[in-house]
């Protein structure tokens, strides 16, 4: 992942902002566990990874919309682990041909390991 | 034989597919002691329509766990048409918007039917392809037959799929053996370790409402009362919901059995200041050093700023020295507090209460421990 000075400065930046409200705001629980992991600046990166990933779920078919509200859902280490990374899917849009040919192929294969 | 309409994408289950097949053993073993046949027959059934093996299964386990989302909305929700599948992600994210908590089950097969033994159907990926070449579907496991060496799941056109266990362990092993639950708040996986259980809860705590929250977060604290974790989530729960001397308590709680926990000790210290207990937060933040180093060392000491302010101003006030005197008292707080507010609410005291104390106050610190 690269990293720039503006990219540092903005997470600096929003952890301050998350860190410290204007109004006294309770830790959080993830906030607490990320603390016990010394994962925080991570968790801070995550947050902002939130556009990237509605992005490509937009890319990939699904309005501007639902894909904010999809990522609003998930949680830091799963934008974390999927941003970047959603078109690296293995092929789930395989021809039905294809497929129970792979099936029939899979099975015969299972058919001689088992004993 | 059996149609198996493939669907689904996997991205969590591509790093480890490799370390996973290269060392695991294929164990299938259903203990003796367990019923020799389980099938969860109420578990609900959908239909696959097209790639839509991801809701079909989402919607099959949020339905046993007492959520009714349509079939539509779950499309809408994790169906991504460019890759004509759902991320194993967004089904975890899904679950919490439906105020059900996602748990994943540990990747072996007496783990995931210990669930199904404890009546809670099992989500799973699986492989139906190669590790070169994956086919990836979700399906949910309902039950087994030990003598018969059978695995029963609803998967996508079929409402009883019967698959024998060795094929089945193997589709699972090649998806990196990743299975989940959801769960009611309040209720907790078979397999109870912490770390997990509180990561799938802080998640929960980013979105749910606080009445759920409160929920699982005593479950937990009921299971591990020694840990403050559990009983810092459930102040933050409490304080959720407005109830500020029980968040308070709690916090003490995970104080005292962890005095260096920094997130009990600061949401202490912000409860405290918004009962107007600014005295006793300012204590409570000085009781004990911050390391140097700590990253939250700008928090603390804007946070002793704003109660040392706060503090000042109470004791400027002179009807104060009241309340001040019990923060230095050998006594529980939050008890002495509670001591006064009775006496003010039965009769006289009260209104010499009121006459000194401006009204804001009393009511404050009434309400507070009430």
């Amino acid at each position: 992942m690269i990293r720039s000075f503006f990219a540092n400065s903005l997470v600096a930046f929003a952890m301050i902002a998350f860190l410290m409200p204007a109004q006294a705001q309770l830790v959080s629980t993830g906030d607490a566990l990320a603390l016990e992991n010394g994962s925080l600046q991570l968790r801070v990166e995550a947050y902002l990874l939130q556009d990237s990933v509605a992005a490509e779920l937009t890319a990939l078919g699904v309005s501007h919309e639902m894909a904010m509200a999809r990522v609003a859902n998930m949680s830091p280490e799963e934008l974390e682990l999927i941003a970047g990374r959603i078109d690296e899917m293995p092929a789930g849009a395989a021809g039905v041909v294809y497929i129970l040919g792979v099936v029939f192929i899979v099975l015969i294969v299972m058919h001689f390991f088992r004993r | 034989m059996s149609k198996r309409p493939a669907c689904g994408a996997a991205v969590m289950a591509a790093p480890f597919l490799l370390l996973v097949t290269a060392c695991a053993t294929l164990d299938t073993t259903i203990p003796e002691s367990w019923a020799p046949r389980v099938e969860l027959t109420e578990t609900p059934f959908h239909a696959q329509l097209e790639h839509h093996c991801g809701p079909a299964a989402l919607a099959t386990v949020l339905e046993a766990a007492g959520a009714s989302p349509s079939y539509e909305a779950l499309v809408d929700r994790i169906y991504v048409p460019g890759l004509e599948g759902s991320l194993q992600v967004e089904l975890l994210a899904t679950t919490r918007h439906y105020h059900r908590i996602p748990f994943r089950v540990p990747g072996e097969l007496e783990a995931v039917l210990a669930e199904v033994v404890a009546g809670r159907p099992v989500l799973i990926l699986q492989n139906l392809g190669l590790p070169s070449r994956p086919i990836w579907h979700y399906a949910v496991v309902i039950g087994y037959d030990r003598d018969r060496g059978e695995i029963l799941m609803r998967s996508g056109e079929e409402r009883v799929q019967v698959t024998r266990l060795r094929p089945w362990m193997r589709q699972w092993d090649w998806a990196s053996r990743w299975a989940m639950v959801a769960l009611r708040p309040g209720e907790l996986p078979v397999h109870r370790e912490f770390p997990p259980i509180v990561r799938a809860l802080a998640d929960f705590d980013d979105h749910g409402p606080g009445h759920l929250r409160l929920q699982a977060w005593l479950a937990v604290a009921d299971y591990w009362p020694l840990e403050a974790l559990a009983w810092m989530g459930v102040g933050n729960a409490h304080y959720s919901l407005g109830a500020l001397a029980e968040a308070a308590r709690n916090f003490e709680t995970a104080l005292q059995l962890q005095p260096d926990h920094w997130p009990a000790r600061l949401n202490l210290a912000v409860v405290l200041l918004e009962q107007d207990h600014s005295c006793r937060g300012r204590d409570v933040l000085a009781a004990r050093p911050m390391a140097s180093d700590h990253p939250w060392r700008e928090v603390l000491g804007d946070l002793t700023e704003r109660l040392e302010r706060a503090c000042a101003d109470q004791s400027a006030d002179p009807v104060h020295p009241v309340f001040q005197g019990s923060s230095g008292s050998e006594l529980p707080w939050l008890e002495k507090t509670r001591l006064v507010c009775a006496t003010a609410q039965s009769g006289r005291r009260q209104t010499s209460i009121l006459e000194t104390h401006s009204t804001r106050q009393a009511g404050s610190v009434c309400r507070s421990s009430t």
